[in-house]
Protein backbone atom coordinates (compact mmCIF):
# COMPACT_ATOMS: atom_id res chain seq x y z
CA UNK A 1 0.00 0.00 0.00
CA UNK A 2 1.31 3.43 -0.69
CA UNK A 3 1.33 7.00 0.80
CA UNK A 4 -0.95 8.41 -2.49
CA UNK A 5 -3.90 6.06 -2.44
CA UNK A 6 -4.49 6.49 0.83
CA UNK A 7 -5.14 10.13 0.99
CA UNK A 8 -8.22 9.17 -1.59
CA UNK A 9 -9.37 6.69 0.96
CA UNK A 10 -8.69 8.62 3.56
CA UNK A 11 -11.48 11.93 1.96
CA UNK A 12 -13.82 9.26 0.96
CA UNK A 13 -14.29 7.67 4.10
CA UNK A 14 -14.25 11.18 6.31
CA UNK A 15 -17.41 11.97 4.01
CA UNK A 16 -19.36 8.68 4.89
CA UNK A 17 -20.91 9.55 8.00
CA UNK A 18 -22.14 12.53 6.30
CA UNK A 19 -23.54 10.61 3.58
CA UNK A 20 -25.09 7.66 5.55
CA UNK A 21 -26.62 10.59 7.29
CA UNK A 22 -28.75 11.53 4.31
CA UNK A 23 -31.10 8.21 3.75
CA UNK A 24 -34.17 7.23 5.46
CA UNK A 25 -32.75 3.83 7.38
CA UNK A 26 -35.33 3.10 9.33
CA UNK A 27 -36.91 -0.28 7.67
CA UNK A 28 -40.30 0.14 8.48
CA UNK A 29 -40.87 3.84 6.72
CA UNK A 30 -42.66 4.12 3.73
CA UNK A 31 -39.51 5.98 2.24
CA UNK A 32 -37.14 3.93 3.56
CA UNK A 33 -33.74 3.61 1.67
CA UNK A 34 -34.45 7.55 -0.01
CA UNK A 35 -31.27 9.24 0.45
CA UNK A 36 -33.27 12.54 -0.71
CA UNK A 37 -33.25 14.22 2.74
CA UNK A 38 -35.42 17.23 1.63
CA UNK A 39 -38.29 15.13 0.41
CA UNK A 40 -38.14 12.19 3.18
CA UNK A 41 -37.10 14.38 6.20
CA UNK A 42 -37.32 17.83 5.92
CA UNK A 43 -40.37 17.02 3.47
CA UNK A 44 -39.85 20.48 1.93
CA UNK A 45 -39.99 19.42 -1.42
CA UNK A 46 -42.86 17.08 -3.48
CA UNK A 47 -40.22 14.63 -5.23
CA UNK A 48 -37.41 13.04 -4.76
CA UNK A 49 -34.37 13.46 -6.72
CA UNK A 50 -33.19 10.43 -7.75
CA UNK A 51 -29.49 10.99 -8.11
CA UNK A 52 -29.05 10.67 -4.35
CA UNK A 53 -29.95 7.08 -5.14
CA UNK A 54 -26.56 6.72 -6.69
CA UNK A 55 -25.30 6.16 -2.90
CA UNK A 56 -26.25 2.38 -3.86
CA UNK A 57 -22.88 2.22 -5.11
CA UNK A 58 -21.19 3.36 -2.69
CA UNK A 59 -22.76 1.49 0.07
CA UNK A 60 -22.17 -1.46 -2.02
CA UNK A 61 -18.50 -0.98 -2.48
CA UNK A 62 -17.73 -0.48 1.39
CA UNK A 63 -20.13 -3.14 2.57
CA UNK A 64 -18.05 -5.98 0.22
CA UNK A 65 -14.60 -4.23 0.30
CA UNK A 66 -12.40 -4.65 2.71
CA UNK A 67 -9.56 -2.10 3.65
CA UNK A 68 -7.75 -0.43 6.73
CA UNK A 69 -10.12 2.12 7.65
CA UNK A 70 -13.03 0.56 6.64
CA UNK A 71 -15.33 0.28 9.62
CA UNK A 72 -18.33 -0.51 6.93
CA UNK A 73 -17.14 -3.95 6.15
CA UNK A 74 -19.04 -6.57 5.82
CA UNK A 75 -21.80 -4.68 8.05
CA UNK A 76 -25.61 -5.94 7.54
CA UNK A 77 -26.76 -2.55 7.89
CA UNK A 78 -25.46 -1.12 5.37
CA UNK A 79 -26.57 -4.38 3.22
CA UNK A 80 -30.11 -3.72 4.56
CA UNK A 81 -29.85 0.03 3.62
CA UNK A 82 -28.12 -0.67 0.19
CA UNK A 83 -31.28 -3.00 -0.42
CA UNK A 84 -33.37 -0.08 0.43
CA UNK A 85 -31.64 2.44 -1.34
CA UNK A 86 -32.06 0.19 -4.73
CA UNK A 87 -35.78 -0.76 -4.17
CA UNK A 88 -36.76 2.72 -3.51
CA UNK A 89 -35.20 3.43 -7.28
CA UNK A 90 -37.17 1.17 -8.94
CA UNK A 91 -40.14 1.99 -7.20
CA UNK A 92 -40.20 5.78 -7.61
CA UNK A 93 -39.56 5.83 -11.07
CA UNK A 94 -42.01 7.27 -13.62
CA UNK A 95 -43.99 4.95 -15.74
CA UNK A 96 -41.60 4.62 -18.66
CA UNK A 97 -38.73 3.88 -16.36
CA UNK A 98 -36.95 7.58 -16.62
CA UNK A 99 -36.37 9.32 -13.37
CA UNK A 100 -36.33 13.07 -12.54
CA UNK A 101 -33.98 15.40 -10.52
CA UNK A 102 -35.19 19.01 -10.70
CA UNK A 103 -39.09 18.48 -11.17
CA UNK A 104 -41.44 15.72 -11.03
CA UNK A 105 -42.54 14.24 -14.41
CA UNK A 106 -39.19 15.86 -15.42
CA UNK A 107 -37.64 11.75 -17.57
CA UNK A 108 -34.33 13.61 -16.93
CA UNK A 109 -31.90 12.36 -19.08
CA UNK A 110 -28.91 12.81 -16.77
CA UNK A 111 -30.19 11.67 -13.88
CA UNK A 112 -31.46 8.19 -15.53
CA UNK A 113 -28.19 7.41 -17.02
CA UNK A 114 -26.07 8.20 -14.01
CA UNK A 115 -28.63 6.37 -11.10
CA UNK A 116 -29.23 3.53 -13.71
CA UNK A 117 -25.74 3.27 -13.67
CA UNK A 118 -24.97 3.24 -10.38
CA UNK A 119 -27.64 0.81 -9.78
CA UNK A 120 -26.67 -1.26 -12.38
CA UNK A 121 -23.23 -1.32 -11.25
CA UNK A 122 -24.16 -2.01 -7.54
CA UNK A 123 -26.31 -5.16 -8.86
CA UNK A 124 -23.11 -6.47 -10.27
CA UNK A 125 -21.11 -5.96 -7.48
CA UNK A 126 -23.83 -7.93 -5.19
CA UNK A 127 -24.11 -10.28 -8.13
CA UNK A 128 -27.60 -9.91 -7.81
CA UNK A 129 -30.39 -10.89 -10.18
CA UNK A 130 -31.69 -7.69 -11.94
CA UNK A 131 -34.94 -7.23 -10.55
CA UNK A 132 -38.46 -7.19 -12.24
CA UNK A 133 -39.40 -4.36 -14.57
CA UNK A 134 -35.98 -2.74 -14.23
CA UNK A 135 -35.60 -3.07 -18.14
CA UNK A 136 -38.36 -0.04 -18.68
CA UNK A 137 -35.11 2.31 -17.91
CA UNK A 138 -33.19 -0.10 -20.19
CA UNK A 139 -35.32 0.72 -22.83
CA UNK A 140 -36.13 4.30 -21.82
CA UNK A 141 -32.68 4.91 -21.95
CA UNK A 142 -32.26 3.04 -26.07
CA UNK A 143 -34.20 5.28 -26.91
CA UNK A 144 -33.14 8.46 -25.86
CA UNK A 145 -30.27 10.19 -26.33
CA UNK A 146 -28.56 13.97 -25.16
CA UNK A 147 -25.45 14.02 -28.07
CA UNK A 148 -24.87 17.55 -26.96
CA UNK A 149 -23.60 16.85 -22.76
CA UNK A 150 -20.78 14.57 -23.59
CA UNK A 151 -20.95 12.82 -19.83
CA UNK A 152 -24.48 12.06 -19.80
CA UNK A 153 -24.27 10.69 -23.24
CA UNK A 154 -21.00 7.99 -21.52
CA UNK A 155 -22.52 7.24 -18.70
CA UNK A 156 -25.97 5.89 -20.55
CA UNK A 157 -23.58 3.93 -22.67
CA UNK A 158 -21.85 1.76 -19.93
CA UNK A 159 -25.08 1.32 -17.96
CA UNK A 160 -26.98 0.02 -21.13
CA UNK A 161 -23.40 -2.30 -20.98
CA UNK A 162 -24.45 -3.16 -17.52
CA UNK A 163 -28.03 -3.77 -18.59
CA UNK A 164 -26.72 -6.16 -21.21
CA UNK A 165 -24.56 -7.91 -18.71
CA UNK A 166 -27.67 -8.44 -15.88
CA UNK A 167 -30.34 -9.12 -18.56
CA UNK A 168 -28.31 -10.55 -21.54
CA UNK A 169 -30.71 -8.99 -23.81
CA UNK A 170 -28.18 -8.05 -26.94
CA UNK A 171 -30.32 -5.31 -28.04
CA UNK A 172 -28.95 -3.27 -24.42
CA UNK A 173 -25.09 -3.77 -25.75
CA UNK A 174 -26.06 -2.70 -28.82
CA UNK A 175 -27.73 0.59 -27.52
CA UNK A 176 -25.33 1.13 -25.49
CA UNK A 177 -22.54 0.83 -28.05
CA UNK A 178 -24.96 3.28 -30.69
CA UNK A 179 -24.67 5.97 -27.66
CA UNK A 180 -20.80 5.80 -27.21
CA UNK A 181 -20.53 5.88 -31.22
CA UNK A 182 -21.79 8.77 -30.65
CA UNK A 183 -19.83 10.18 -27.95
CA UNK A 184 -16.93 9.15 -30.35
CA UNK A 185 -18.08 10.83 -33.19
CA UNK A 186 -18.43 13.81 -31.14
CA UNK A 187 -14.72 14.34 -30.08
CA UNK A 188 -13.77 17.17 -31.04
CA UNK A 189 -10.24 17.72 -33.30
CA UNK A 190 -8.16 18.69 -29.70
CA UNK A 191 -9.21 15.66 -27.79
CA UNK A 192 -12.53 16.79 -25.51
CA UNK A 193 -15.93 15.90 -25.96
CA UNK A 194 -17.84 18.50 -25.92
CA UNK A 195 -20.55 19.68 -23.39
CA UNK A 196 -23.10 22.03 -24.74
CA UNK A 197 -20.61 22.83 -28.04
CA UNK A 198 -17.77 23.97 -25.60
CA UNK A 199 -14.88 21.68 -23.39
CA UNK A 200 -15.34 21.86 -19.59
CA UNK A 201 -12.48 20.16 -17.96
CA UNK A 202 -14.68 18.79 -14.57
CA UNK A 203 -17.08 16.89 -17.33
CA UNK A 204 -14.26 15.78 -19.01
CA UNK A 205 -12.80 14.09 -16.49
CA UNK A 206 -16.13 12.23 -15.22
CA UNK A 207 -16.60 11.30 -19.29
CA UNK A 208 -12.81 9.88 -19.13
CA UNK A 209 -13.69 7.48 -16.13
CA UNK A 210 -16.76 6.82 -17.73
CA UNK A 211 -15.47 5.76 -21.32
CA UNK A 212 -12.42 3.75 -19.41
CA UNK A 213 -14.85 1.43 -17.65
CA UNK A 214 -16.84 0.81 -20.86
CA UNK A 215 -13.28 -0.02 -22.53
CA UNK A 216 -12.55 -2.34 -19.60
CA UNK A 217 -15.85 -3.63 -20.73
CA UNK A 218 -16.50 -3.92 -23.61
CA UNK A 219 -12.48 -3.43 -25.30
CA UNK A 220 -12.34 -1.17 -29.03
CA UNK A 221 -9.11 0.43 -30.01
CA UNK A 222 -11.16 3.04 -31.50
CA UNK A 223 -11.90 3.93 -27.57
CA UNK A 224 -8.53 3.23 -26.63
CA UNK A 225 -7.15 6.04 -28.97
CA UNK A 226 -10.17 8.24 -28.18
CA UNK A 227 -9.34 8.17 -24.90
CA UNK A 228 -5.55 8.77 -25.54
CA UNK A 229 -6.33 12.26 -27.02
CA UNK A 230 -8.96 13.35 -24.56
CA UNK A 231 -6.29 12.17 -22.19
CA UNK A 232 -3.57 14.64 -23.55
CA UNK A 233 -6.16 17.31 -23.80
CA UNK A 234 -6.88 17.00 -19.46
CA UNK A 235 -2.69 17.35 -19.55
CA UNK A 236 -2.85 20.74 -21.33
CA UNK A 237 -4.85 21.97 -19.48
CA UNK A 238 -4.36 20.78 -15.31
CA UNK A 239 -0.94 22.61 -13.70
CA UNK A 240 1.07 20.89 -11.37
CA UNK A 241 -1.24 22.10 -8.30
CA UNK A 242 -3.84 20.30 -9.44
CA UNK A 243 -5.85 23.68 -10.62
CA UNK A 244 -7.26 24.44 -14.25
CA UNK A 245 -8.08 27.88 -15.50
CA UNK A 246 -12.33 27.92 -14.77
CA UNK A 247 -13.42 30.87 -17.11
CA UNK A 248 -13.88 29.84 -21.14
CA UNK A 249 -14.87 26.47 -20.36
CA UNK A 250 -18.03 26.16 -20.72
CA UNK A 251 -19.72 24.73 -17.88
CA UNK A 252 -16.84 26.36 -15.60
CA UNK A 253 -16.86 23.24 -13.28
CA UNK A 254 -13.43 23.35 -10.85
CA UNK A 255 -13.81 19.65 -10.01
CA UNK A 256 -11.43 16.64 -11.05
CA UNK A 257 -12.70 13.64 -11.00
CA UNK A 258 -9.75 11.10 -10.39
CA UNK A 259 -11.34 7.46 -10.93
CA UNK A 260 -10.80 8.34 -15.25
CA UNK A 261 -7.35 9.79 -14.66
CA UNK A 262 -6.32 6.21 -12.49
CA UNK A 263 -7.64 4.14 -15.59
CA UNK A 264 -5.68 6.15 -18.28
CA UNK A 265 -2.24 6.18 -15.88
CA UNK A 266 -2.69 10.17 -16.16
CA UNK A 267 0.32 12.18 -14.64
CA UNK A 268 -2.68 14.50 -14.41
CA UNK A 269 -3.84 12.00 -11.28
CA UNK A 270 -0.57 13.14 -9.54
CA UNK A 271 -1.52 16.86 -10.26
CA UNK A 272 -4.62 16.37 -8.50
CA UNK A 273 -2.83 15.03 -5.45
CA UNK A 274 -0.76 17.80 -5.07
CA UNK A 275 -3.19 20.26 -4.97
CA UNK A 276 -5.14 17.97 -2.77
CA UNK A 277 -2.02 17.57 -0.26
CA UNK A 278 -1.81 21.36 -0.13
CA UNK A 279 -5.30 21.89 0.26
CA UNK A 280 -5.57 23.76 -3.01
CA UNK A 281 -8.38 22.10 -5.31
CA UNK A 282 -12.18 21.06 -4.88
CA UNK A 283 -12.73 18.09 -2.55
CA UNK A 284 -15.47 15.82 -1.97
CA UNK A 285 -16.02 17.92 1.38
CA UNK A 286 -16.33 21.12 -0.21
CA UNK A 287 -19.08 19.71 -2.29
CA UNK A 288 -22.88 20.44 -1.30
CA UNK A 289 -25.01 17.48 -0.78
CA UNK A 290 -26.23 17.13 -3.81
CA UNK A 291 -22.73 16.15 -5.64
CA UNK A 292 -20.90 15.11 -2.50
CA UNK A 293 -21.92 11.25 -3.43
CA UNK A 294 -20.42 10.98 -6.86
CA UNK A 295 -17.21 12.50 -6.55
CA UNK A 296 -16.77 10.59 -2.72
CA UNK A 297 -17.58 7.59 -4.78
CA UNK A 298 -15.01 8.26 -7.51
CA UNK A 299 -12.30 8.86 -4.56
CA UNK A 300 -13.23 5.37 -3.45
CA UNK A 301 -13.02 3.87 -6.47
CA UNK A 302 -9.96 5.46 -7.34
CA UNK A 303 -8.28 3.90 -4.50
CA UNK A 304 -9.21 0.31 -4.53
CA UNK A 305 -8.09 0.24 -8.01
CA UNK A 306 -4.75 1.84 -6.67
CA UNK A 307 -4.67 -1.01 -4.33
CA UNK A 308 -6.33 -4.44 -6.08
CA UNK A 309 -5.99 -2.65 -9.77
CA UNK A 310 -9.66 -3.49 -9.55
CA UNK A 311 -13.15 -1.71 -9.32
CA UNK A 312 -15.64 -4.24 -9.22
CA UNK A 313 -13.93 -7.15 -10.58
CA UNK A 314 -12.96 -8.90 -7.15
CA UNK A 315 -15.15 -8.99 -3.87
CA UNK A 316 -13.55 -9.42 -0.71
CA UNK A 317 -16.86 -10.41 0.90
CA UNK A 318 -18.55 -14.11 -0.58
CA UNK B 1 -33.28 35.24 -12.02
CA UNK B 2 -34.11 33.31 -8.77
CA UNK B 3 -37.52 31.10 -8.72
CA UNK B 4 -40.47 33.05 -6.98
CA UNK B 5 -43.34 31.67 -5.70
CA UNK B 6 -45.36 32.31 -8.81
CA UNK B 7 -43.00 30.24 -11.01
CA UNK B 8 -42.97 27.91 -8.69
CA UNK B 9 -46.79 26.89 -8.90
CA UNK B 10 -46.45 27.16 -12.71
CA UNK B 11 -44.06 24.42 -13.29
CA UNK B 12 -45.85 22.66 -10.72
CA UNK B 13 -49.18 23.04 -12.40
CA UNK B 14 -47.29 22.35 -15.84
CA UNK B 15 -45.95 19.53 -14.31
CA UNK B 16 -48.81 17.37 -13.40
CA UNK B 17 -50.85 18.35 -16.38
CA UNK B 18 -49.44 18.82 -19.73
CA UNK B 19 -45.78 17.82 -18.63
CA UNK B 20 -46.89 14.17 -17.68
CA UNK B 21 -46.96 13.52 -21.40
CA UNK B 22 -43.52 12.71 -23.08
CA UNK B 23 -44.21 15.70 -25.34
CA UNK B 24 -45.12 18.09 -22.50
CA UNK B 25 -42.23 17.42 -20.47
CA UNK B 26 -39.58 17.45 -24.05
CA UNK B 27 -41.19 20.90 -24.36
CA UNK B 28 -40.21 22.13 -21.17
CA UNK B 29 -37.00 20.70 -21.03
CA UNK B 30 -35.69 22.35 -24.09
CA UNK B 31 -37.60 25.09 -23.05
CA UNK B 32 -35.41 25.23 -19.66
CA UNK B 33 -31.73 24.12 -21.28
CA UNK B 34 -32.43 26.94 -23.86
CA UNK B 35 -33.32 29.86 -21.14
CA UNK B 36 -30.84 28.52 -18.67
CA UNK B 37 -27.74 27.32 -20.73
CA UNK B 38 -27.93 27.55 -24.34
CA UNK B 39 -29.25 30.91 -25.42
CA UNK B 40 -27.76 32.69 -22.58
CA UNK B 41 -25.03 34.81 -23.96
CA UNK B 42 -23.03 37.18 -22.37
CA UNK B 43 -25.08 36.09 -18.83
CA UNK B 44 -23.66 33.17 -17.19
CA UNK B 45 -25.23 30.38 -17.94
CA UNK B 46 -26.93 27.81 -15.63
CA UNK B 47 -24.59 25.51 -13.91
CA UNK B 48 -25.84 23.25 -11.06
CA UNK B 49 -22.18 21.94 -10.08
CA UNK B 50 -20.47 25.12 -9.92
CA UNK B 51 -19.86 27.93 -7.84
CA UNK B 52 -18.09 26.07 -5.30
CA UNK B 53 -15.18 28.03 -2.49
CA UNK B 54 -12.15 27.74 -4.71
CA UNK B 55 -9.03 28.93 -3.01
CA UNK B 56 -7.90 31.22 -5.76
CA UNK B 57 -10.92 33.70 -4.28
CA UNK B 58 -8.90 34.62 -1.81
CA UNK B 59 -5.84 35.47 -3.67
Amino acid sequence: MTMDSELFRDIALSQIPRILGFGDRSISSKTFGCFDRFYWHYRLIDFPNERFQEVALLLGLLYRKSFPGNIYFGKGKLAEWADGIWKFWITSRNPDGSVNEAYPNERSFCATAFSSLAITETLLLHNENPPVGIERTADWLSQHDNPIVSNQQAAAGLSLQNFYILTGNEAYRKAGEKKMNILLSQQNGDGYFPEYGGYDIGYLSITLGLLAQYQRKNPVERISESLRKASRFIERKVEEDGRYEVKGTSRQTQFLYPYGLRLLNSPVLGRLMNGLRAGRVIQPAWLDDRYVVQLTTDYLMTYLDMQHGDDNGKTNLA
Amino acid sequence: MVMTTAKLILLRVYCVTIGKTACGANFLRQLLVRELITHRKGVEKYVASSKYFSISELE
